[in-house]
């Protein structure tokens, strides 16, 4: 969104403040601040049931509590002007649509031609509005006819409050509690939309799931939630995100993500994340604050997370995998990218509760220019845990003198029979290896990008092939100018 | 220095100590005093609240309750005990400091020693007078640092080591520090200097030791300049008493091509922290850090190992080998920093644990923070038990399984023991874990 419609954006906001915004019942947007009447308007306004309007002022009393208590998480490794939460508006109809592609910022274009993206969904992605015949959307009707058919839920957020209640009071918090962290608060309060998923049992999701096909889903607002839970015997593949940049303007973005894995149930999460990583002198951007957690609650059943962070001012994201189930599995493949004036503190929490359980960590960072990048990592044991397993691998990657790679892996084992190894190792792109692919004829960009691939590699092969093919154009694309 | 409101703690026992100090304190120290008197009033005790990386995992409420009642003092009209040592330890000793209680007690050195007094040697020759100058409190960051603040507000009698240029000392010089107070509370303060000038060799044993079981913190600030092209063999022995509070504060400054070698070994003490802080000072330095701890029942040790790669071609290897047992808790908290501008560092640590008990916990973390991008840095983290397999295997050759059991164990602490080059030192330092070792293992 070019920052003229943003300008208009918010003196519309304004203004409805003026004549009050109560009393104006069409007002699509509430004003800026946050307090009681704000959280029971959104709840009102999406015509929420009891519980969760009470699920909401309970998390919105929490944050209350906290910010007066001045208990921010300030433990990670990032520099940022404090959020003032007053400023913030809470609620916001869907962004002006703009009529046709000549309107999207070129820069944003020129990115869409390089990862090759197809012209319809380049419009989609840009936020031009896009009429019913449009490909994409009959697509989504098929795709979710055929979801029925097997009884998978699959729907927004808004949508499943409606029809699946019952699902949503049962499971909504029950991963992510609303007192989990400040912007997981924040987040239970006043969330506008997401995804829902249900996988019944024994049912194995014919088609990777993603936010991509999904009819309403381009305009997921700033505080967006996503519960997913496979239930026995089933099977899952969600992606999540897109490959090309949003021009979001939004300075704080805090997303939650709970995940639910019932017995012998499989849920692989992959995600690209490429949103405005602010300009070349660190202006601007996302904060990317997210709290992503899945819970294997039955035996043998197995959550995989994959991540590509390429994008966002700061990165402050930990999928993390409960092993509640005695064989249970928790997985995390990730590649954070930090350039520019970019930082990232990502990472993993295993907490390891049931019998025989196993978990792997691949973690890749690769810092360049001025970015900072920081690998964050908990496995923990508890004492009931026996014959726990844990491989734990984070890499970094150094390009240029400016930049800087920190890894802070955390392992607490209270059970003897416990076997964990941890292994990290931190360089730069190797003379010899450069050398290698010179002498073979590649340029220093082409050696250079081609070593970088091969870093990530033991991530990128997670990623479903589509994914995976764009992930590896998108870290190209970004480091363009930053090696050699 | 900021001004605090904060009830000041130490002030009242601070104005006890400062009317015997004052008399003995040169004009330069006891402005030091009271600067790290107000550090240490507007800290306070470090608490594991939240968001205090550095206390997460090590909780020392429990010390506010009994602690803090009673400092060592000087006393001035105690004569230092004059004993020739050299009957003590046979001819391997090149020399050995006793500090009792926090405070050195050894007066009479041998003739053209190395070792003085701090504060209350009146023959300190001019020269050490200027390296305790120059030196003493300049290497340790009181700022965020309680413990050291404490001990530089407090701290009586200490040693300076002062190894001029172009020395050899072959002999280790034994620094014994022992603990016998019988008042419940006290906090001792031993406070040591070593410098050593260009080309110098020397090997230093820490020992502590105790003849007593009431609890008390036993809180010693260490600080050590290495010069130029000099080695430092320095091997710290804990065997605190069970009840026993140890911190110490460990600064050591490397300077060019110069070399710091340091074996910790840890077996006693309730509450156990070593803050072990290395900074490169100058191209060409390096260091190695081994470092292993044994413990039991309810136990608690907390090593903080910090290399600074200040500057460029400076490399450092890290292992610490951990064996639990019973009730017992380890952390292990290393950090390897290289800075801006520290090209070809090549740093590695790694933290190595076995745990012996379902019940013991080990926290460990190894980080890194790089902001240089021609390094080589590795570390790893291992955790487990020992191998069934192995068991098996020395059983089926006839071992009965307690002997391969300790065998095993042993063989996973000899690791860092193998390494220790000068053979009195390594027999010395395997005698030591031995002891723990046998008594870990006839509990079981």
């Amino acid at each position: 969104m070019s920052t003229e419609t943003n300008k208009e954006f918010k003196q519309k906001a304004e203004e409805d403040y003026k004549y009050g915004w109560v009393t104006d019942v069409d007002s699509e947007t509430a004003p800026p601040g946050l307090n009681e009447d704000i959280v029971r308007w959104i709840s009102k306004k999406k015509n929420e049931p009891e519980f969760l309007l009470n699920w909401r002022l309970k998390a919105f009393k929490h944050f209350q509590s906290q910010i007066k208590k001045g208990q921010l998480p300030d433990w990670a490794n990032i520099e940022f002007n404090q959020i003032n939460f007053d400023d913030i508006i809470y609620y916001s109809a869907p962004k002006p649509k703009l009529e046709s592609l000549d309107q999207v910022d070129e820069e944003v274009l020129k990115t869409f031609e390089k990862l090759g993206i197809p012209l319809d969904e380049q419009k989609r992605l840009s936020g031009v509005a896009v009429d019913a015949v449009f490909d994409s959307v009959s697509i989504a009707t098929t795709f979710k006819d055929t979801l029925m058919e097997k009884g998978i839920i699959f729907c927004s957020f808004s949508e499943a409050v409606q029809e699946y209640p019952e699902l949503i009071e049962k499971y909504l918090g029950s991963v992510v509690p609303y007192t989990d962290n400040l912007y997981a608060t924040l987040n239970a309060a006043v969330f506008s939309d997401g995804s829902f998923c249900y996988v019944p049992p024994g049912v194995r999701c014919p088609l990777e799931l993603s936010t991509y096909f999904r009819i309403n889903a381009s305009g997921s607002g700033q505080f967006e939630r996503t519960l997913l839970i496979a239930d026995k015997d089933s099977y899952v593949s969600y992606l999540e995100g897109c490959s090309a940049p949003m021009r979001d303007e939004n300075q704080l973005h805090a997303a939650v993500v709970e995940l639910v894995a019932m017995e012998n149930a499989e849920i692989k999460y992959s995600t690209i994340q490429n949103w405005y990583p602010g300009d070349q002198n660190g202006k601007g951007g996302i904060y990317n604050f997210v709290t992503k957690r899945g819970v294997c609650r039955g035996d043998n059943s197995k959550i995989s997370w994959t991540q590509v962070e390429t994008g966002s001012a700061i990165t402050w994201k930990y999928p993390s995998v409960l092993l509640l189930g005695d064989n249970s599995i928790g997985e995390f493949y990730s590649v954070a990218l930090a350039k520019g004036y970019q930082q990232a503190d990502t990472g993993t929490k295993m907490t390891h509760v049931g019998k025989n359980t196993k978990s792997k960590i691949i973690a890749k960072g690769i810092s360049a220019g001025h970015g900072q990048n920081t690998y964050r990592g908990l496995v923990r044991v508890n004492n009931k845990a026996s014959n726990a397993r844990n491989f734990t691998q984070c890499d970094s990657l150094l390009i240029g003198d400016t930049c800087g790679a920190h890894t802070t892996p955390y392992v607490e084992v209270k059970n003897s029979s416990a076997h964990l190894e941890h292994e990290a190792y931190t360089s730069r792109v190797s003379e010899d290896q450069l050398f290698y692919c010179q002498q073979r004829g590649m340029s220093i960009e082409d050696a250079n990008a081609l070593i970088i691939n091969g870093f990530c590699r033991e991530v990128f092969k997670q990623l479903p092939f589509e994914f995976a093919v764009e992930a590896t154009r998108l870290l190209e694309v970004n480091l363009e100018g930053a090696v050699g | 220095m900021k001004e605090t409101t904060i009830p000041n703690q130490f002030e009242k026992t601070f104005s006890e100590f400062e009317k015997i100090s004052s008399k003995i304190d040169p004009e330069w120290v006891k402005s030091i005093r009271k600067e790290s008197l107000l550090i240490a009033n507007s800290l306070g005790l470090p608490t594991a609240r939240r968001g205090n990386e550095e206390w997460k995992y090590t909780d020392i409420k429990a010390l506010n309750k009994t602690l803090f009642s009673d400092f060592s003092t000087y006393n001035i009209d105690d004569k230092p005990i004059e004993i020739n040592y050299k009957n003590l330890e046979d001819d391997s000793l090149h020399e050995k400091i006793v500090f009792k209680d926090g405070i050195c007690i050894s007066k009479t050195f041998q003739k053209d020693s190395y070792v003085s007094n701090i504060l209350n040697d009146n023959d300190i020759s001019p020269e050490n007078s200027n390296q305790l100058r120059n030196y003493l409190a300049k290497l340790t960051i009181l700022d965020e640092n309680f413990f050291a603040a404490l001990n530089t507000t407090f701290f009586s009698f200490g040693a300076l080591i002062y190894i001029p240029d172009n020395t050899n000392i072959t002999k280790p010089i034994h620094l014994s520090i022992e603990s016998s107070s019988q008042s419940e509370g006290n906090v001792a303060n031993p406070r040591i200097l070593v410098v050593l000038g260009k080309n110098s060799n020397a090997t230093l044993i820490e020992e502590y030791l105790s003849f007593t079981n009431t609890k008390y913190l036993n809180n010693a600030v260490i600080e050590i300049i290495i010069g130029e092209n000099s080695n430092l063999n320095h091997y710290r022995m804990q065997n605190e008493s069970i009840e026993s509070y140890a911190i110490t504060n460990t600064t050591v400054w490397i300077e060019s091509y110069a070399h710091y070698e340091s074996t910790v070994t840890d077996i006693g003490g309730s509450l156990v922290r070593n803050n072990l802080n290395v900074i490169t000072k100058q191209e060409g330095a390096s260091a190695k850090l081994n470092g292993i701890y044994i413990v039991d029942e309810k136990q608690h040790i907390d090593n903080q190992v910090i290399i600074d790669h200040a500057m460029p071609n400076t490399n450092s290897r890290e292992l610490y080998k951990g064996i639990l047992s019973g009730h017992s808790r380890s952390v292990f908290h290393g950090s390897i920093i290289v800075r801006e501008g520290a090209y070809k560092v090549d740093a590695n640590q790694a933290d190595k644990n076995l745990l012996l008990s379902d019940n013991a916990e080990a926290d460990t973390k190894p980080a890194f923070w790089v902001y240089c991008d021609d390094v080589k840095c590795g570390h790893g983290a291992a955790c487990g038990k020992i191998d069934e397999s192995a068991i098996f295997y020395l059983q089926s050759r006839g071992i009965p399984e307690i002997q391969a059991r300790s065998m095993l164990i042993y063989a996973f602490a000899n690791e860092i023991i193998k390494d220790i080059k000068d053979e009195f030192i390594r027999e010395y330092i395997e005698s030591f874990v031995q002891y723990k070792l046998e008594k870990l293992i006839e509990i079981r």
